[in-house]
């Protein structure tokens, strides 16, 4: 049996500091994250001694994955370690709204589709 | 010109309603002199100097000089400890009670520097209540939503931050301004509709509403803010365009000014007497959350 490939993702030290607030430092994670799911890897964010996390840092690095993949191959393909009850909350949040987010992006653009090309 | 200030400058609809009359007045000035007279002012809370800063600094940019006269002393005291006065030209002075929270420009791209200016501006205050350490980082979550909204929305070159302890009503005040696209600009463009400016930012305070098309989801940033402000009894006020609105213990209050600003002005009053465990309803858990 193939064992599974995995690989963690210390978001202090790609980040440069304890502070995951910025919209650019969340690009820069979802494109490692991006990079290793394309590999059929298993990607683990560490936000051990990040102590202040936004919803923009969040929105950039994991809401951005559920346009290019399926709620389950994310399920299946990452973990987070190291965030507070508090953060856990507001990534909660982040994924359910991203779910939404890209559902009305496809009925949008099916519509808009639909609109300029005819069914 | 000369601009008479009101007696009191407050954090309030008709303070904010001479703010953005202020910039209605001024926004077509370019070399010329600018004469602020403070002689009838007795009170300003100071963290109104965010959104004065981000209007001054921009007729400053337009060779526009501003001068300050007839300035109360109480009112100067407090204006040059916060380090306003100093980007006009005036002497800084030491802030011994640290009451203020000082005035600063901010690139939308110093995202590290604003960080460092929290750290140690706003949360680092010997003279305060104590707080606990998820206040402190709800605080400092709720700014820097704000912080990125500039950026992200108003796609403007500047974020203008000024605060204010009141520690008789053991509260903070902060306020952060830019001078980008309005709510109201963003809002009508993304609907095609032609929504007034209060209404456009109801629209936008909504937990799901986001005029963000692209490959990053949005739309959360201003409800988490409410929600946290719900449960510490804060409050926030929203001025763009020519609308104003607010939400205090649940009820919203909106309404449109006469003038219009081209920007935007948020201020957040937190309770910083604030002991709320913000227990959560139901745990989340870690392995299962996607």
């Amino acid at each position: 049996m193939t064992q599974k490939k995995a690989f963690k993702i210390n978001i202090y030290e790609i980040i440069g500091g304890n502070a995951a607030v910025s919209s650019d430092d969340g690009q820069i994670i979802f494109d490692r994250i991006n990079k290793a799911f394309k590999e059929d890897y298993f990607v683990s964010l560490d936000f051990k001694n990040v102590d202040l996390i936004v919803s923009t840092f969040l929105n950039a690095c994991i809401g951005q994955l559920y346009g290019f993949y399926s709620p389950e191959f994310i399920r299946e393909h990452l973990k987070v370690e190291s965030l507070s009850e508090d953060d856990l909350v507001i990534l909660s949040k982040v994924i359910e709204r991203a779910k939404q987010y890209f559902a009305n992006k496809k009925n949008f653009e099916d519509s808009a589709n639909k609109a300029i090309y005819g069914s | 010109m000369k601009i008479r200030m009101p007696a009191k400058l407050m954090s309030e609809e008709a303070g904010f309603g001479f703010i953005v009359e202020l910039y209605e007045q001024t926004k077509n000035m370019g070399f010329d002199d600018l004469e602020l007279d403070f002689k009838s002012t007795y009170w300003l809370e100071a963290n109104l100097c965010a959104a004065l800063g981000a209007i001054l600094s921009r007729l400053q940019e337009e060779f526009v000089s501003v001068n300050f006269v007839n300035v109360n002393p109480s009112v100067e005291l407090i204006l040059s400890k916060n380090h306003f006065l100093s980007n006009f030209g005036s002497v800084v002075l030491p802030d011994t009670h640290q009451t203020t929270i000082k005035f600063r420009k901010f690139k939308v791209t110093e995202e590290k520097a604003f960080k460092d200016y929290l750290d140690k501006e706003l949360l680092s205050q010997p003279d305060l209540p104590s707080m606990s350490p998820l206040l402190k980082s709800k605080i400092n979550k709720s700014i820097f939503e704000i912080f990125n909204n500039a950026n992200i929305h108003g796609h403007c070159s500047h974020v203008f931050s000024c605060g204010q302890y009141f520690p008789q009503k053991k509260r903070l005040a902060f306020t952060v301004a830019d001078l980008g696209k309005s709510i109201k600009s963003n809002v009508n463009h993304y609907l095609n509709k032609s929504l007034s400016g209060s209404e456009a930012i109801s629209w936008a305070v909504e937990e799901g509403n986001t005029t963000r098309t692209g490959t990053i989801p949005g739309g959360l940033g201003l409800s988490l803010i409410r929600d946290f402000l719900k449960l510490n009894k804060g409050y926030i006020q929203i001025v763009s365009s020519n609308g104003y609105w607010e939400e205090r213990k649940g009820v919203i209050f909106a309404t449109e000014f006469d003038n219009t600003l081209l920007g935007t002005i948020v201020n957040l009053d937190i309770n910083i007497n604030d002991h709320s465990s913000y227990v959560l309803s139901s745990e989340i858990n870690a392995d299962s959350i996607f």
